[in-house]
């Protein structure tokens, strides 16, 4: 392309088209490596941050997993980042509820933790006095009785899945 | 001293009663706040637009003119697959991110809790509330 | 749509006087949290997708209709307080406001009251509140605590904007005889 019409300090020295055309998909091929690797690293996971990278802030939230920090996985440790965040809006007493019972949260199974996050929203729907009469009753059963429950409502959940 | 006046003075009052409340009605309040986030409805991923990635519209010859990156012209035929596969990977990407937002939001909740853990944390849990579920009304 | 912030952020902000509104109906501290409880789950499930901007008149009638399903779950509504609610709404004397009001832009400020004095005054207030008749309580809170205008606060309370002016004056000249009555002038 002339670009004699370019004041002088703007122009550009002619360029040959095919060096033309050997630049542009030069760049081309360069503009979709990066797009790619953008794909990649966005699917790539690092092990996240390190228990010494947080601020001190977020250290102060989750101070009851300092010990198990660095071995979590890295969806966990931005979930745990995200509950940092919303931890200093707490009262007094619900920031001390909370640290209460972080790190035993923490230690469950996966599994343990799906199956406490469905029980919490069930137990959510009732009014608080049936919530604490099901702790009660809970807790008052004996090893085997909870196994036999616990069996019978695993038999039930995989009939219903199925059907989903 | 009229209606209005009167009623803003009460209105004062009620204030600072409700400012009064003891630390655990306030942490009451703050659990059952955490419990219903923990459940709100949210719009769908699937409703979210990429607008970086439109391209020019189906029946124009492709990517000649109109609205879309530039950049991504720039690519020619290899464009639009990329775009897609940047689309894909976006998307997939927002969703992660948006059920780790979704799993700190009930985390939070059943943390602030009173239940204990271990009770939530067992499946057998699960039948006894369904049997106070029954009794409810 | 309201975002997860808006929507903790409205809940934070009337959670408390909530509380107070289902307490003042249902005289109980763990009935009074359910129902706060019950509102806020609702409007997170069903609403949470509107604009923030809905959330306030949303909260507002969700949380009326809580207190409404407690009472009519619980079936508690002793009939002496549905007989009395009936006769100081229909037979009392709509004596004039002005007189038992007081008069206005009395010397007395909140700084002459030690801390103690208003915190007894506040209590007996609640209390009086507490003790109005069901409709004239909720009229009272709906205009004068939860701001909402006359046609509003007629739309929740399912009534017309005429009941609901009657209803808040009632209240009004029967909380300033209560107040009256306990040597309170505001």
């Amino acid at each position: 392309m002339k670009a004699g019409w370019l004041p002088q300090p703007f122009a550009m020295p002619a360029v040959p088209p095919q060096a033309a055309r050997a630049r542009s998909s030069r760049r081309r091929a360069l503009l979709a490596a990066a797009a790619l690797a953008w794909c990649f690293g966005a699917l790539a996971q690092g092990s996240g941050p390190a228990w010494n990278q947080l601020t001190p802030q977020q250290r102060e939230a989750l101070a009851p997993l300092s010990g198990q920090w660095n071995t979590l996985p890295a969806d966990n440790k931005r979930k745990w980042l995200e509950i940092a965040e919303k931890y200093p809006q707490l009262s007094p007493e619900g920031k001390a509820h909370m640290q209460a019972r972080m790190a035993e949260f923490a230690r469950l199974t996966p599994e343990q933790r799906a199956t406490a996050r469905e029980n919490f929203q069930r137990a959510y729907t009732l009014p608080r006095e049936n919530r604490e009469s099901a702790v009660q009753q809970f807790q008052a059963l004996p090893e085997d009785k909870k196994k036999e429950l616990a069996e019978r409502q695993r038999r039930d959940a995989a009939k219903a899945a199925p059907a989903r | 001293m009229n209606q209005d006046e009167f009623a803003f003075r009460v209105r004062q009052a009620l204030n600072e009663g409700a400012e009064r409340l003891d630390y655990k009605t306030v942490l009451r309040l703050e659990q059952a706040r955490a419990a219903a986030l923990a459940r709100q409805r949210r719009a769908s991923p699937a409703t979210v637009r990429l607008p970086a990635l439109q391209l020019a519209p189906a029946g124009a010859p492709p990517l000649a003119s109109g609205g879309g990156a530039r950049w991504l012209r720039g690519l020619g035929w290899a464009a639009p697959l990329l775009a897609l596969a940047i689309g894909f990977v976006a998307i997939g990407h927002w969703q992660k991110e948006a059920e780790i937002r979704r799993l700190a939001a009930l985390d939070f909740a059943v943390l602030l809790d009173d239940g204990p853990l271990e009770a939530y944390a067992d499946r057998g849990f699960g039948a006894l509330l369904q049997a106070e579920r029954r009794i409810e009304p | 749509m309201a975002t997860r912030e808006e929507l903790s952020e409205f809940l934070a902000s009337v959670e408390r006087r909530a509380y107070k509104q289902a307490l003042f109906a249902v005289r109980d501290e763990s009935h009074a949290l359910d129902i706060v409880q019950e509102a806020m789950m609702k409007i997170a499930e069903n609403y949470g997708d509107r604009p923030a901007a809905e959330l306030p008149l949303l909260f507002t009638r969700i949380l009326q209709n809580a207190i409404h399903d407690f009472f009519r779950r619980s079936k508690v509504r002793s009939t002496w307080v549905t007989l009395f609610s009936a006769l100081t709404d229909e037979n009392e004397p709509d004596a004039d406001p002005l007189d038992i009001l007081g008069p206005t832009g009395d010397a007395r400020t909140e700084s002459s009251e030690t801390r103690y004095e208003r915190e007894q005054i506040v209590a007996i207030i609640e209390e009086e509140v507490a003790k109005l008749p069901a409709r004239q309580r909720q009229a009272f809170l709906l205009r004068y605590w939860e701001d909402l205008d006359t046609a509003e606060t007629a739309a929740v309370m399912g009534c017309s904007e005429g009941s609901v002016k009657t209803h808040c004056s009632r209240a009004t000249s029967a909380l300033a005889r209560a107040l009256k009555g306990r040597g309170i002038t505001l």
